[in-house]
């Protein structure tokens, strides 16, 4: 069942050297209970698309078009007043610096029970009580719901964080490089955490993130984007075995695998320049079969198999 | 082959700052055992990675070989000379030509207000300034800007840092490493803070340059993947201590230290169905203070095979066979 | 063509945000061109020698032939009040000269060596931050010049290094603020790893990432200048009363309002004070336009 669906969604930045197309034109779904990853490099627009989803984007952005359609709502022509009602209580997000949305006065026990008084009116008491409870549900041990965020590793903060969606059931948790600024083995029982709390409370998830390996691991279908547009979307079994695009092709064969001896695959160039990005298909001064086509004209993404979307000339009949 | 560099049991200890307050009651100073006893040995033309997480001191280690800090305590011995405590004016005359560092962040490595061939071209103006005219100077700066891809050198080389993207800093920064031809790089995640399809660009170009170069390199990394990758010998530190060390392929495909196992066991694999099949070994805590090691064995606190022996002795690194080596009572 | 559509695209992007900052700078701007302007072509606006005397009736008032009216001795204010630009930006450039050559190099020195020196000189700067700076002004003065017998420039001279004692301090404190902060960055530590002495250090890598936060303070040391300049002529150890300068004016000027001689001190008041805001917008806005903290319009 479909929880979320972007349709042809359209952001810009406007900035001192011009306008930037962040995203241009991108459509995907979420189901729910499902966990799906967004994989880009920098300037793919990956972290504009969580931000625009909630409708959080810096003053020089703006939703240009398109439809954010959130259990059966368009929350593009939502008013900011029933936004902040969604924001937290049915999405929420977690960021990979939990230490900017953490108040450094703040303990964290409150963090979770400020959460809950706002978004579901509890009383003091019993906002303590279910604040404490989600902490300890999520590996925070009780005799450090006292402590101040400061207090706590990488790790504890970011635990903190998912502890407030845990208490607050949201649908959808936004999820923008979670782990990456942790160490592999916190790393693992972060997306442990979320792996257990989808299959607790059937939460969706979008995984935001850079890293293919961290995607393999937790998600169940794969965004794969480049240049504010989406090249590729599959389970995780069609991104990783039948790999169709040019672009998801190189980034699988350029990271280094453990116990492979083969040389390593580079795709040639930098990412665009999103002030001109380059016309035709985005990849295409970049990818190895470009033709007079790609040049020219932007592939749509066409459904090849069931569920496995691809934006590339070769796939199109 | 000659061994190029050898550390024997090098100690950085980072002093704990004091309040007023903590003074004032006569609290002990306390200090951060970054570094507490590391010892290896790297051989010309060898690539050793040093493995760990953050706050293990790999990147401390790495600083101290190249003497951009003070060792607290131990023995660096580059090309046979003793330079654990020697002065930067001695280091300046020789030193400094034959080791170089590369650092994670190719944004914060370059001087925003030089321009990249100025920067490239500095290392020459401080130690060639009066044998090399500027022409010569500027065709070896241009050079070694097209040995490291920044091509058409005569494009970069006008143009400043905010104006190249990730990738191009990174081979700025690593033509300027090799422009005074060294003989040793420590590689600090030089790959770490870029796109993951520069990544790979990166990491081939440093294997090139090690080849064309004769370079040897310590390569520091907390990716166990890449360390694969590049490395001949890999060295796993833990809390400030080398817990394993071996042959690539032996330390990664038959890891021996629990520690090793796990930080193994906790890597996401780029293939679904790998991770979902492989068993593994799951730590349920976070690394203790670096400034309260645990007695023993570090690592006892987190291990699940903990005895009481390790509680109490700290083990020395056990041979398991000519190439590898670990410090982990079970294999005594 | 290319610049074209960059200029184009940034004052798009500006004029939408058109800040408080911005609207500052800019009246800051007009008027402090204006200042220079005067003082550079002073000979061809001021209508009469500003120090010829009896060049109308003594207390003429406003009037088309003279625009500010006459003092005492019939001078012309207007003629006066141009000229007297001159001498108020010439305390005003050497002081912040002399502050910024001082202040500067041993900001950064005291911040890259740290330690000791750094103790002691900021010390020694904290001390002369806390003296009032008008009364230091004055004991420089007074001790650079005992006989008060000076040539015109050297007080002028004299003037401005009293100043720029004061203001040193205001220099160093910012320099070597940013100098701590800019010295841990990564290609600080590159430029020791390639072998960099000291000295080339401080001079090519950190010394051009640190000086920003500077220049909003030589405005500010602009503004007090003229300030302190005024001040000092007022007290009377400042330039003789014949010369023209806005300070002497003031203190010549003021003893005549209660015969209802208003403008022999008005319109060289109202010139410091132009003066002084000018520097002062200019400054202001600086200081928020450099702030690093504030993100500007970035995606």
């Amino acid at each position: 069942m479909t929880l979320l669906e972007v349709k042809n969604l359209k952001v810009e930045f406007v900035t001192v050297s011009g306008s930037v197309k962040a995203l241009d034109g991108v459509s995907f779904t979420v189901n729910r209970g499902e966990v799906v990853g967004v994989v880009g490099e920098s300037g793919s627009g990956k972290t504009t698309l969580g931000l625009a989803i909630l409708k959080i984007l810096p003053l020089n952005g703006r939703i240009v078009s398109g439809e954010i359609i959130f259990d059966g709502r368009d929350l593009v022509k939502l008013s900011e007043e029933d936004m902040t009602k969604v924001r937290g209580k049915e999405i929420s997000m977690i960021f990979q610096d939990p230490m900017t949305s953490l108040n450094p006065t703040m303990r964290i026990v409150d963090h979770v029970a400020e959460a809950l008084i706002v978004h579901y009116r509890l009383s003091k008491e019993e906002a303590q009580s279910k604040a404490i409870e989600a902490l300890t549900a999520v590996g925070i041990p009780e005799n450090r719901v006292l402590d101040y965020p400061h207090q706590l590793s990488g790790g504890m903060r970011q635990r903190v964080m998912i502890a407030i969606s845990y208490a607050l059931k949201p649908k959808l948790l936004i999820a923008d490089e979670p782990t990456t600024a942790l160490d592999v083995i916190v790393q693992d029982q972060i997306l442990d955490l979320l792996k257990e709390l989808r299959n607790r409370q059937k939460t969706s998830i979008l995984f935001i993130t850079h890293d293919l390996s961290v995607v393999a691991d937790i998600a169940d279908r794969v965004i794969i984007m480049y240049a504010g547009k989406i090249m590729e979307i599959g389970s995780v079994e069609q991104i990783y075995y039948s790999t169709l695009h040019p672009y998801t092709q190189g980034l699988l064969k350029s990271i280094p695998k453990i116990g492979s001896n083969s040389d390593l695959y580079t795709i040639p160039g930098n990412p665009p320049d999103m002030l001109n990005p380059p016309p035709g298909c985005r990849f295409h001064p970049r990818c190895p079969f470009a033709e007079e086509k790609c040049r020219k004209e932007n592939p749509p993404l066409v459904e090849v198999s069931e569920g496995h979307y691809v934006a590339c000339w070769r796939c199109v009949k | 082959m000659s061994v190029i560099l050898s550390v024997e049991n090098l100690k950085k200890y980072f002093p704990v700052e004091q309040t007023f307050l903590d003074r004032l009651l006569g609290k002990r100073k306390e200090y951060v055992k970054a570094v507490d006893g590391v010892s290896f040995e790297i051989k010309r033309g060898e690539t050793l990675a040093l493995v760990g997480e953050s706050g293990c001191g790999k990147t401390t280690t790495g600083r101290l070989v190249v003497r951009l800090l003070k060792p607290t305590g131990g023995k660096i011995v580059f090309d046979g000379i003793d330079i654990t405590f020697t002065k930067e004016s001695e280091l300046r005359k020789w030193f400094r030509r034959k080791a170089q560092i590369i650092f994670q962040d190719p944004y914060a490595s370059l001087n925003p207000k030089m321009k990249i061939g100025e920067a490239i071209e500095d290392p020459l103006l401080i130690h060639f300034g009066d044998k090399l005219s500027k022409k010569e100077r500027k065709e070896e700066v241009l050079k070694i800007m097209s040995k490291v891809g920044l091509v058409p050198p005569e494009y970069f080389y006008d143009r400043y840092p905010h104006e190249l993207s990730g990738g191009q800093r990174q081979r700025a920064v690593i033509a300027r490493a090799l422009v005074l031809r060294p003989e040793f790089i420590v590689a600090d995640e030089p790959t770490s803070s870029l796109d993951v399809s520069i990544r790979a660009q990166i990491l081939k170009l440093l294997q090139t340059l090690k080849e064309e170069f004769k370079l040897t390199f310590l390569f520091i990394t907390h990716d166990l993947a890449t360390a694969y990758y590049i490395a001949d010998r890999i060295a796993v530190m833990y809390l400030g201590r080398i817990v394993e060390v071996g042959d690539a392929k032996k330390v990664i495909l038959n890891p021996a230290h629990i520690y090793t196992r796990a930080l193994f066991s906790a890597v996401p694999l780029p293939d679904p169905k790998l991770n979902r099949s492989r068993s593994k070994i799951k730590i349920r805590s976070e690394p203790p203070n670096p400034i309260n090691i645990p007695s023993g064995c570090r690592f006892h606190p987190r291990c699940p095979y903990a005895e009481e022996r390790c509680r109490r002795q700290n083990p020395p690194l056990i041979k398991i066979d000519e190439k590898h080596f670990t410090a982990c009572w079970l294999y005594s | 063509m290319e610049s074209l559509i960059f200029f184009k695209n940034f004052f798009k992007a500006f004029s939408k945000v058109r800040s408080l900052e911005e609207k500052m700078l800019r009246i800051g701007l007009v008027l402090a061109t204006a200042l220079i302007l005067i003082a550079v072509l002073a000979p061809y606006i001021a209508p009469y020698n500003p120090i010829e005397m009896y060049i109308g009736a003594p207390y003429t008032p406003p009037c088309p032939q003279h625009l500010f009216g006459t003092d005492s001795m019939g001078r012309d204010v207007f003629s006066r009040v141009i000229y007297g630009t001159r001498s108020a930006l010439m305390v005003a450039v050497i002081s912040a000269a002399f502050a910024f050559a001082i202040g500067i190099p041993l900001g950064l020195i005291s911040g890259y060596v740290g330690g000791v020196f750094d103790r002691v000189v900021t010390l020694i700067m904290d001390a002369l931050y806390a003296f009032p700076s008008l009364v230091m002004a004055l004991a420089i003065a007074v001790a650079l010049n005992p006989g008060g017998s000076a040539s015109v420039f050297s007080i002028i001279l004299n003037t401005a290094i009293a100043i720029s004692v004061v203001y040193i301090p205001s220099y160093f404190r910012v320099i070597r603020a940013t100098t701590l902060s800019v010295k841990e960055n990564l290609y600080v530590e590159a430029a020791k790893a390639i072998g960099a002495p000291p000295f080339k250090i401080v001079l090519k890598y950190i010394a051009p990432n640190a000086v920003n936060p500077a220049i909003p303070i030589i405005c500010m040391n602009f503004a007090d200048a003229i300030l302190t300049a005024a001040g000092l002529s007022f007290l009377g150890i400042g330039l003789p009363p014949f010369y023209p300068d806005w300070g002497v004016d003031v203190s010549k000027g003021w003893k005549d309002i209660p015969n209802g001689v208003w403008w022999t001190s008005f319109f060289p008041g109202l010139m410091i004070f132009l003066a002084t805001l000018a520097f002062m917008l200019i400054s202001d806005a600086l200081v928020e336009y450099l702030n690093p903290r504030k993100e500007r319009l970035r995606p």
